[in-house]
């Protein structure tokens, strides 16, 4: 069981970092030590979000989507006070991470239909 | 294209998203009980409804409840003999079918093979269609005193009601002689078809030999035995142990990935936006 869920929690931490990397990049965030807070704050937001979800579904009934919404919500708003207090060249924070989760959220879910 | 306008069409996709995911499961909710499962979520075409209940009879003496058939993550482990409810079936591309099982607490599927049906009415219908027969009035000229019991199915020992008048649509289609010479009267209700898709559930017996008595007797039907549970076979139930041990030492390491992450940027990364460059 931990295994697997070891695996979930490195897929998807890797992915998230990747897409959001690619996202930033694509909305012209160009600095470097930016680019690496965008990484380090998935760290911060990703396995969290993978490790609660997984527990919710295993030891609540709680609907999945309601658990998506709320754990997704907190990445945004846990991402954007770092963009806001750390990061050098993000105007809008609140705004790039809702952008970025949504993006990322959207082709792993296109990624896991899809496999 | 101006950020405004990318972010403007994100968000629009996702709204339409959102109120699509939403939307299908309003409609599914609507139709019949759906359960709360990834899996079944992407594969309710597949699946088939089943509504009845199991014993586990592994060959190890015990079965394991994954999280999907797709899955190698265990959700639970269930001895030989436990019962549980099966409430739709999946078959694979390797022709295996899978059960969806569903509890307060999680949703899993078994592997069918390693499972035997607790005998019902259907167990009943299948095993016994072969010896059923017309109805021949032979209950017409019964005259209504004590109260019909209804039974689930003959010698099932399991009363499901009683009548204690005559009803117009009280319908025999099969007649029944069981081992001890006693008929019964397959009662479908009229009302619904249920009965002719799948044997019974709207559908009840009653005796027509002895319809007032309450303590026919049980009749044992045929099943397979099942594989006795092993003490092995119950120490690995411990393994749930195992897993919830692995979930904690995962906790504990996601914690700490965490907050060792929170420090290197509060010491790395100086705190107040700069806002040096538009995005």
């Amino acid at each position: 069981m931990g295994s697997g869920l070891l695996t979930s929690l490195v897929i998807s931490l890797v992915l998230t970092i990747l897409l959001e990397e690619i996202f930033a990049v694509t909305v012209g965030i160009r600095d470097k030590r930016d680019l690496i807070l965008i990484g380090l704050v998935n760290v911060v937001t990703n396995p969290f979000v993978v490790l609660v979800y997984y527990l919710a579904v295993l030891y609540t009934s709680i609907s999945l989507l309601l658990i998506i919404i709320l754990l997704e919500i907190i990445a945004v708003f846990v991402e954007a006070l770092y963009f806001k207090n750390y990061g050098k060249t993000f105007r809008h924070p609140f705004l790039f991470s809702l952008s970025a989760n949504l993006f990322s959220y959207g082709i792993g879910k296109i990624i896991s239909i899809i496999f | 294209m101006s950020m405004k306008v990318i972010t403007k069409g994100i968000l629009g996709l996702f709204t339409m998203l959102l109120f699509t995911i939403i939307a299908s499961g309003i409609v599914h909710a609507d139709l019949i009980f759906e359960p709360n499962d990834d899996f079944y979520y992407r594969h309710s075409k597949d699946c088939e409804n089943v509504e009845r209940n199991f014993t586990a009879n592994g060959p190890k003496g015990n079965i394991i409840v994954w999280e999907s058939p797709e899955s190698d993550k265990k959700v639970d482990t269930y001895v030989n003999g436990t019962k549980f409810s099966v409430s739709y079936t999946y078959t694979d591309e390797n022709n295996k079918t899978w059960g969806l099982v569903t509890t307060n607490d999680y949703t899993g599927w078994v592997k069918m093979k390693e499972t035997r049906v607790v005998y019902d009415v259907i167990s009943f219908c299948e095993e016994h269609k072969g010896e059923f027969q017309d109805y021949k009035n032979e209950f017409d000229d019964y005259i209504i005193g004590d109260p019909i019991v209804l039974w689930s199915y003959p010698g099932s020992g399991e009363v499901t009601g009683k009548i204690d008048k005559l009803f117009t649509n009280f319908n025999f289609v099969y007649v029944y002689t069981d081992e001890n010479g006693q008929k019964w009267g397959y009662c479908a209700d009229t009302s619904t078809n249920h009965w002719k898709s799948r044997w019974g559930y709207q559908a009840n017996w009653i005796c027509i030999s002895d319809p007032t008595n309450e303590l026919l007797p049980v009749i044992e039907p045929k099943q397979p035995t099942i594989i006795p549970t092993s003490p092995a076979n119950q120490a690995s139930n411990t393994s749930e142990g195992q897993g919830n041990s692995g979930i904690i030492f995962l906790t504990i390491a996601v914690a700490l990935l965490i907050l060792i992450t929170a420090i290197v940027i509060r010491v790395n990364w100086k705190k107040g936006p700069t806002n040096e460059k538009p995005q």
